[in-house]
């Protein structure tokens, strides 16, 4: 093989030698001409256009000027009318932590503290009709409140709602709805079920003042489900739930988590049930998937999962609410990354996207990467979102065995390399780095 | 026939193919590289800036394509739409008549990512340096660099040794070290 001389052959691909050139190309031909016309056609038109955009922008400025200084001349201390301002009451701010932005390598995330499994209930709720602050309502309509799940193959309940943003203050409130609304269930004074603390949202949403947004809100009637225990199902018995929401400010990033009053509901009926034979028939394949693969890297079948796969993207998923499927079925989900709050991230991704796992007491039992081949680049600056299509058959793992009946938690992966990240400050960072990126939320896949 | 009018019709007929190949650098595929340097015409002329001669039309003309070219990937936020973007696109001699080492030249670049891609073009066909190609891109030096080196290393594995082009990057590395 002959050596190939790089920058010779790419120009002699964009001149070549006289004597390559055929007729057409030497001289004018009939598709110049058409193409000249269009071209020059286009060309008019915009910039017929930004011309006269030009000429509406400084009447507008002009006029805005005008009005602007007859409202200044009438009001002693004017208030930026675009100025984000904090809720005043029922937040709590993250302690220690002023930018929500989980460092670049496979450490501990320090994400501050919200309310968590077993701590005590809220007690400090004083709603103050004249600051930023959240109503809710639990939604009639939705899976009843007074719940009883017979046990594996029927849909999970859950409570669902609305919950309001109400802007009460005399000043425009902007703020980046940071996370999914959700909701602290609390059983006789402690928390017993939190959402997730980091599913990505991302609407920003602005209030003027008095101006309120509905959202709607929804939690799980789970006992707790990770690390590494098994689903479960709220037991019978009264409860309080704590809608939330997590703020996001547009400027610095930082994040407060803000509640509203509880609401309460009862959970009916008996707990779940699954046959003995059932369960240790799960239990047992799991246990052999984690002997087998434990060591193996994860999303890997038999592998662990990893305690953080946290990075400069966040991923969010959309399972159906469901969440019921047939054995050997495929399951997809529309997943959105997005550069953590502030950074820009250049690398590639799976052109096929990124994966669903299933697992079942931390351990994969199905979905992940089979194999990897082409990448596909990627520039995603703060607020850029891209969605990507993820799918999974519900096997075991790659052997085409239909998983056995039963309820699984399903997430998304998505293996990234990377190439650069840039902080919000303009900090340019080469990160050769290979990584698998995971949500903390996950879904309950029913398999019947 | 305002003055850019006379410029763009010019470029059009004297650069116009030239464009196209280089765009189908980029691209991989002359159809793709077509509508390519359309848009690139059309950006570049209806900026209003004075461009009076056709070398210099030229030279912005190819910066445009490079931005267009970029932009296209990153700004199609569906999967659906940039999927294309990725798809081998099988290269095909246009009307000239061309050597095996151009096709084959063609041919490796398309297997390459597109921010590879771009700056192989622009370090061996715009002879730009490092930081020249950063700034295009909007990337650190060290990432350039780091592209630049897979880039050869993926051509090598089709093409065969590249040494002029080993040399050079060798010489890029050592000067910023």
């Amino acid at each position: 093989m002959m050596n190939v001389d790089l920058r010779h052959t790419l120009h002699d691909v964009v001149d070549p030698p006289a004597g390559h050139l055929p007729v057409a190309a030497r001289g004018m031909s009939g598709a110049d001409d058409l193409m000249v016309g269009a071209l020059t056609g286009r060309i008019r038109r915009r910039r017929v256009v930004r011309t006269g955009g030009r000429a509406a922008i400084g009447v507008v400025a002009a006029g805005v000027l005008v009005a602007g200084g007859m409202e200044l001349a009438g009001r002693e201390a004017p208030a930026p009318a675009d100025t984000p301002i904090e809720p005043a009451i029922n937040a709590i701010p993250l302690p220690g932590v002023d930018r929500w932005v989980p460092p670049l390598e496979d450490e501990d995330p320090t994400m501050g503290r919200w309310l968590d499994l077993g701590d005590p209930a809220p007690t400090d709720l004083l709603i103050d009709p004249g600051s930023v602050h959240i109503e809710a309502a639990l939604d009639t309509t939705s899976t009843p409140f007074d719940a009883t799940w017979s046990g594996y193959g029927e849909p999970m309940p859950k409570v669902a709602g609305t919950l309001t943003i109400v802007n009460g203050t005399d000043a425009t409130f902007t703020t980046i709805v940071a996370l999914q609304p959700g909701g602290y269930l609390v059983r006789d004074g402690v928390v017993v079920e939190a959402p997730s603390q980091v599913t990505p949202y991302s609407r920003e949403v602005t209030l003027d003042p008095g101006e309120s947004r509905d959202l709607t809100f929804t939690a799980e009637l789970l006992g707790p489900m990770r690390p590494d225990a098994g689903v479960g199902m709220a037991g019978p018995g009264a409860y309080l739930i704590y809608p939330s929401v997590g703020f996001e400010d547009p400027v610095t990033g930082r994040q407060i988590e803000v509640y509203g009053a509880p609401l309460s509901f009862t959970v009916t009926g008996d707990a779940p049930r699954v046959t003995p034979e059932e369960q240790a028939a799960i239990d047992e394949l799991v246990a052999l998937l984690r002997d087998a693969g434990s060591a193996d890297p994860f999303p890997a079948c038999g592998s662990l999962l990893p305690a953080s796969g946290s990075g400069p993207l966040d991923l969010a998923f959309d399972l159906p609410p469901d969440g019921v499927f047939g054995a050997g079925n495929q399951i997809t989900a529309d997943v959105e990354i997005r550069p953590t709050s502030g950074l820009r991230v250049v690398g590639s991704i799976p052109v096929r996207g990124a994966a669903i796992v299933l697992e079942r007491n931390a351990t994969v039992v199905g979905g992940g990467y089979a194999d990897i081949d082409e990448m596909l680049d990627i520039d995603l600056s703060s607020g850029e979102t891209l969605t990507l299509p993820a799918t999974a058959t519900l096997t075991l793992c790659s052997s085409g065995t239909p998983l056995p009946r039963g309820t699984y938690l399903a997430t998304v992966v998505l293996r990234v390399e990377l190439d650069e990240v840039t902080e919000p400050d303009g900090t340019r960072q080469t990160v050769p780095s290979s990584r698998v990126l995971f949500p903390q939320t996950v879904a309950v896949v029913t398999v019947e | 026939m305002a003055d850019w009018e006379q410029v763009l019709d010019a470029l059009v007929r004297e650069r116009g193919a030239a464009l196209t190949r280089y765009a189908s650098l980029l691209t991989g595929d002359t159809r793709d590289a077509d509508d390519l340097v359309q848009e690139a015409l059309v950006r570049s002329f209806s900026q209003g800036r004075p461009i009076r001669e056709v070398a210099a039309a030229e030279a912005y003309v190819r910066r445009a394509i490079l931005t267009v070219f970029l932009d296209g990937y990153r700004r199609r936020r569906r999967w659906l739409g940039i999927r294309h973007l990725i798809v081998r696109p099988e290269v095909t001699d246009g009307p000239e008549r061309t050597s095996p080492d151009t096709i084959d030249v063609r041919a490796a670049l398309v297997t390459l990512r597109p921010r590879l891609r771009a700056c192989i073009v622009l370090r061996f066909y715009d002879d730009l340096t490092v930081p020249e190609i950063a700034g295009r891109l909007r990337l650190s030096d060290g990432t350039v660099k780091r592209y630049l080196s897979d880039g050869i290393g993926a051509l090598e594995r089709v093409l065969g040794p590249m040494p002029d082009a080993r040399v050079d990057i060798t010489l890029i590395q050592d000067r910023n070290r």
